[in-house]
């Protein structure tokens, strides 16, 4: 007759109380399971086979035959997968710092006290962040021919001669562009509303004590939003990396962009082009893990500035 | 914030099960097959008022009713449909580019067409039929072809006292004339997406990329013919003859809709999406023949055009057969074709008596220009990559005209990439 | 109490009255960036064909019923359906994740089990990973069930985001006190009317986040439709606009209906963002990374 102790039926409790959470879980867990690791699975196993034709007549139909990692050793030694890793590159050492820079410019000039007009600029700043890329491609793509956009005649206006954008190296702008347009807003408004969290009383007694608004972004507001600068970072170098409706959207109005010049183009390419999801099922998996290795690159430097930041902080 | 949650969860499950209903009925492809009863065939076409065609056959036969969808795939579509049908939920009929027949009939899903060989082997000229043969198998029914005509503005030739060049020498030196004139004009626009363009005009010099023999293809994509058509467009683009923009971009119809860009090299069906483009060039253009490298033997290749085909997986394939035959090689399918303004492979409708297209409505000479084009067609021998090769010369001649990689390079690449994707 | 009446009395004298010119100046110059496409896209719409190649970039055409009759009549009216497409994907898939990501994220926050964090490693891989360099993937495995050229094929993989159930844990971590739910227990609830009277109104501004988020990006989403529906009835705007221009061939490139239908297609979701963004809490995202 031993009565239950305080801790045995504590511990039972939250066993029962843990049911609870499974349940809660299990729904999202399905599903994740159906979503994520099922087509991760299936796209390895496809990545060790291919289809290949046994002979036999012109146009034999093809089997599927396991071949170790010779699609792998494939997809590496072929030079238009480097090119677009190479462009990727490129495209990504501008686009980064550029969103990241101008999202922290425009969220600390609608931070400033004496600006007029500031939720209807917060507003517009926003808006393309509801234009589907393929559409805002569409639009641009308008924009960049000279002789019908209103850019390049309000530029013939001032004597100024812009280059066209859609031929040559130039493209790189034409394509960062059109995301930055449709990305700064986003990101603005997470460093705004960082911002918002700076207490009051701090900034005005920069104020008081005869800062002025330079000053005071530099030293206090800046160090503030480092959390949030890290985190729109880390938002840009993975939406960099997967970059595809844009410039697939501008393939079509120029001839400088072909079927490889992401990585990502080229797998679309392989599996709808050449009907070769064996290919493509081994070049997303490489990407897939390069861009999963950046991430947690860009997430462990992140830890070491917080870490840093804190401490100085504390000093 | 409890009976919101509650009447948000029904109507997720309400609508889940709307949803589950219209999949289900929705994933019904391909038939139904009640023995004496209605044969459903599903269609999946794109080409423009094919509906219309379709709409006339249902009405006269109700024993074979067809359903046309238009697939949300562009021009990817070959492989949209393969997953399907390797999922078990293919059509029965699908349209195809010439240019993409080789990835069908290479994946192992069309039904052959021998059953009907020598009725529709009746109804079409020996290099159409071509075009649908593989290994002697005929594996579809053309519908529409598009061989290549010379299409100029007659106002600005008529205005300059030019005339429709017959050799390329003579186009390459209407070119350097059309750039003397003001507003800086040209006489073609050549890109990227010109790839089939290059295809066809190597054909024209003989060129002959795949071949089977001994069991073993062998390609040859790299060789003199293409070279010499390659090297005359690279002279085209260093010489700024040939103006470069994307085709049919913003900047493209820019171009051509102020009068900048004079002719273009298209298959017969280009008044169509001419007019549609350029509304305001009614009756401003003209026809002629392509420009030859030898006047007396005149090549004619084909841009564009496509035929039907009929999937294996099919429960109905002798009703497809018969329906597609219907439409495309019937004298009285090949003359609603024309209806619809089609150029039809069906040799019955080339030859029809028919009214000039909207975009020429004085010029009685197009279609039977189209015919005569038509007649000098020249045998094309797909090979099993022939996307492969496509999406090659694509990528190489836009960095060729970009200028990111040698002319000279251009051949060599595509030659080993085609042979490399075959050797596999 | 002297200094605080002091101090603000010093801050009502010492805010300047001009000096927000050149500020003001630059943001109207970003203003103008950001709009423009937009505004063009107005114009432009406007315009027939003919119009759109030849005419000044900011004058009205004449074509601009003609533009929206012959979007709506295009492919025997499919615009309007697409448009519904668009709202079916983003309106269930929304709800759908939200309501996922509210249960795993209230789990993951106030509760401690085995397993734990074996999962949440895995959702944090979930996060990090493309979602794009899924969709091919994904598309292979749904074609082999057979459920291409459905609803489900998009719905799907909407429906689960491991960004979303992060946002959530880190809001139910900020918002929900463990006190709370000992507090109830004692009393005798069951942890589900806990979760349904107390965690759910707590967590509900993040929810609502978490919800408009992802309705804009299943709403703006092109690939996975893309890839999954090749029947024209099952496709969305985003989709559609892309077809538009990319039909292949010898078919006729639609840029005036193409234009046109691009100002319909933004209109719903600009209307959405304007009206919905004082409800938006972004502060959730920037503190998710403490």
């Amino acid at each position: 007759m031993k009565t239950p102790t305080l801790r045995t039926s504590t511990i039972s409790a939250k066993r029962s109380h843990n049911r609870f959470a499974y349940v809660l879980l299990l729904p999202a867990l399905i599903l994740f399971f159906v979503a994520f690791v099922v087509p991760i699975v299936y796209s390895i196993v496809l990545s060790v086979f291919s289809r290949r034709s046994d002979g036999g007549g012109a146009f034999a139909p093809k089997q599927d035959v396991f071949v170790w990692f010779e699609n792998y050793a494939g997809v590496l030694a072929d030079p238009t997968f480097w090119a677009g890793l190479q462009r990727l590159g490129i495209y990504s050492l501008f686009m980064v710092p550029i969103l990241v820079i101008l999202s922290i410019a425009l969220a600390l000039l609608l931070d400033l006290p004496k600006v007029k007009l500031r939720a209807f600029s917060r507003m517009a700043i926003f808006l393309p962040y509801g234009v589907p890329s393929v559409i805002a491609a569409l639009m641009w793509g308008f924009l960049y021919v000279p002789a019908i956009s209103p850019i390049y005649q309000i530029g013939e206006a001032f004597g100024l001669d812009f280059p066209p954008l859609l031929r040559g190296d130039l493209i790189y702008t034409a394509i960062i562009n059109v995301v930055l347009w449709g990305g700064i807003g986003f990101n603005t408004i997470i460093v705004y509303t960082a911002l918002q969290s700076l207490p009051k009383e701090l900034i005005d007694a920069a104020r008081i004590d005869g800062c002025n608004e330079f000053t005071i972004a530099r030293y206090v507001k800046l160090p503030h939003i480092v959390p949030a600068t890290i985190l729109t970072g880390l938002f840009s170098v993975i939406g960099a990396l997967q970059v595809y409706s844009e410039p697939q959207m501008l393939s079509t109005l120029t001839t400088a962009i072909n079927s490889t010049f992401f990585p990502l183009m080229r797998v679309y390419r392989d599996a709808f082009a050449h009907d070769d999801l064996n290919s493509a099922a081994t070049a997303s998996i490489i990407l897939a893990v390069a861009t999963v290795l950046l991430s947690l690159l860009v997430v462990g430097i992140r830890t070491l500035i917080t870490r840093r930041s804190s401490h100085a902080i504390q000093d | 914030m409890r009976k919101n949650t509650r009447l948000g969860v029904a109507a997720i499950a309400a609508l889940a099960l709307t949803l589950s209903a219209c999949s289900a009925s929705g994933g019904d492809d391909g038939d139904t097959g009640e023995a004496g009863g209605v044969v459903n065939l599903d269609f999946w076409a794109w080409g423009s008022n094919i509906d219309k065609r379709v709409d006339v056959w249902n009405a006269a036969n109700p024993d074979i009713q067809v359903e046309i969808s238009a697939p949300a795939s562009g021009v990817d579509m070959p492989v949209q449909v393969l997953s399907a049908v390797r999922a078990g939920s293919g059509p029965d009929m699908a349209q195809s580019e010439f240019t993409q027949l080789p990835t069908y009939v290479s994946a192992g899903v069309l039904a052959d067409l021998e059953s009907d060989r020598d009725e529709i082997v009746d109804k079409f000229a020996p290099e159409v039929i071509d075009t649908v043969t593989f290994d002697d198998t005929i594996f579809g029914i053309p519908q529409d072809l598009g061989p290549a005509l010379l299409i100029y503005r007659d106002d600005t030739f008529e205005a300059n006292g030019y005339e429709p060049p017959a050799t390329w020498d003579e186009f390459r030196a209407l070119a350097e004339q059309v750039r003397t004139l003001d507003g800086d004009k040209y006489l073609l626009n050549v890109s990227s997406l010109d790839a089939d363009l290059l295809m066809g005009l190597s054909l024209q010099n003989g060129a002959k990329w795949w071949d089977y023999s001994d069991g073993d293809w062998e390609v040859n994509i790299d060789d003199d013919a293409t070279q010499e058509v390659l090297d005359y467009w690279q002279g085209m683009v260093e010489d700024d003859l040939v103006s470069t923009y994307q085709t049919n971009s913003p900047e493209h119809i820019e171009a051509t809709a102020s009068g900048r860009i004079l002719a273009n090299i298209s298959g017969a069906w280009a008044p169509g999406p001419l007019l549609n483009s350029y509304p305001d060039t009614v009756g401003l253009w003209a026809a002629s023949q392509i420009p030859q490298w030898d006047a007396s033997d005149p090549k004619v290749f084909a841009r564009g055009g496509s035929a039907n085909v009929v999937l294996e997986n099919s429960e109905h394939k002798a009703e497809a057969i018969k329906f597609l035959y219907w439409l495309n090689a019937s004298d009285e399918g090949a003359e609603g074709l024309v209806e619809v303004n089609k150029f039809t492979a069906a040799t019955h409708g080339q030859n029809l008596d028919r009214a000039a297209p909207a975009l020429m409505p004085d010029d009685d000479t197009y279609w039977p220009s189209a015919t005569e084009a038509a007649s000098h067609l020249v045998n094309v021998q797909w090979g099993p990559n022939t996307q492969v090769a496509f999406t090659a010369i694509t990528d190489e001649l836009g960095d060729a005209i970009e200028g990111t990689v040698a002319w000279d390079k251009v051949l060599p690449t595509v030659q080993k990439v085609v042979s490399d994707d075959l050797a596999k | 109490m002297r200094s605080r009446t002091r101090t603000n009395a010093l801050l009502r004298t010492s805010r300047p009255r001009k000096g927000g010119i050149i500020p003001t100046f630059l943001l109207l110059g970003a203003v103008v960036y950001f709009i423009l496409p937009i505004v063009w896209v107005l114009f432009a719409s406007t315009k027939t064909t003919g119009e759109l190649f030849t005419t000044d970039s900011f004058s009205f055409g004449t074509g601009f019923v003609e533009n929206i009759v012959a979007l709506f009549a295009y492919e025997n009216g499919s615009f309007g359906l697409w448009l519904a497409n668009s709202f079916i994907y983003a309106l269930v898939g929304a709800l759908v994740s939200t309501l996922l990501s509210a249960g795993a994220g209230y789990a993951l926050a106030l509760y401690d089990f085995p397993g734990k964090k074996a999962i949440m490693i895995g959702l944090l891989g979930g996060v990090l990973l493309p979602t794009i360099t899924l969709a091919i993937p994904q598309y292979m495995l749904f074609a082999q069930l057979g459920i291409t050229n459905t609803y489900w094929a998009v719905l799907i993989p909407v429906s689960i985001t491991p960004f979303g159930i992060y946002l959530a844990y880190v809001y139910a971590r900020a918002s929900v006190p463990g006190e709370l739910l000992e507090a109830a227990r004692v009393d005798g609830s069951t942890e589900f009317r806990t979760f349904r009277s107390i965690g759910l109104p707590l967590l509900f501004p993040g929810l609502v986040t978490i919800f408009l988020l992802q309705f804009i990006g299943i709403w703006n989403n092109f690939l996975l439709p893309y890839i999954m529906q090749s029947k024209s009835e099952l496709v969305p705007i985003t989709v559609a606009m892309y077809l538009m221009l990319n039909r292949g061939g010898s078919e006729p490139i639609l840029y005036s209906m193409a234009i046109t239908g691009a100002l319909v297609a933004i209109i719903p979701v600009i209307a959405f963002v304007l009206v919905l963004q004082r409800f938006w809490r972004l502060d959730l995202i920037s503190g998710s990374l403490k």
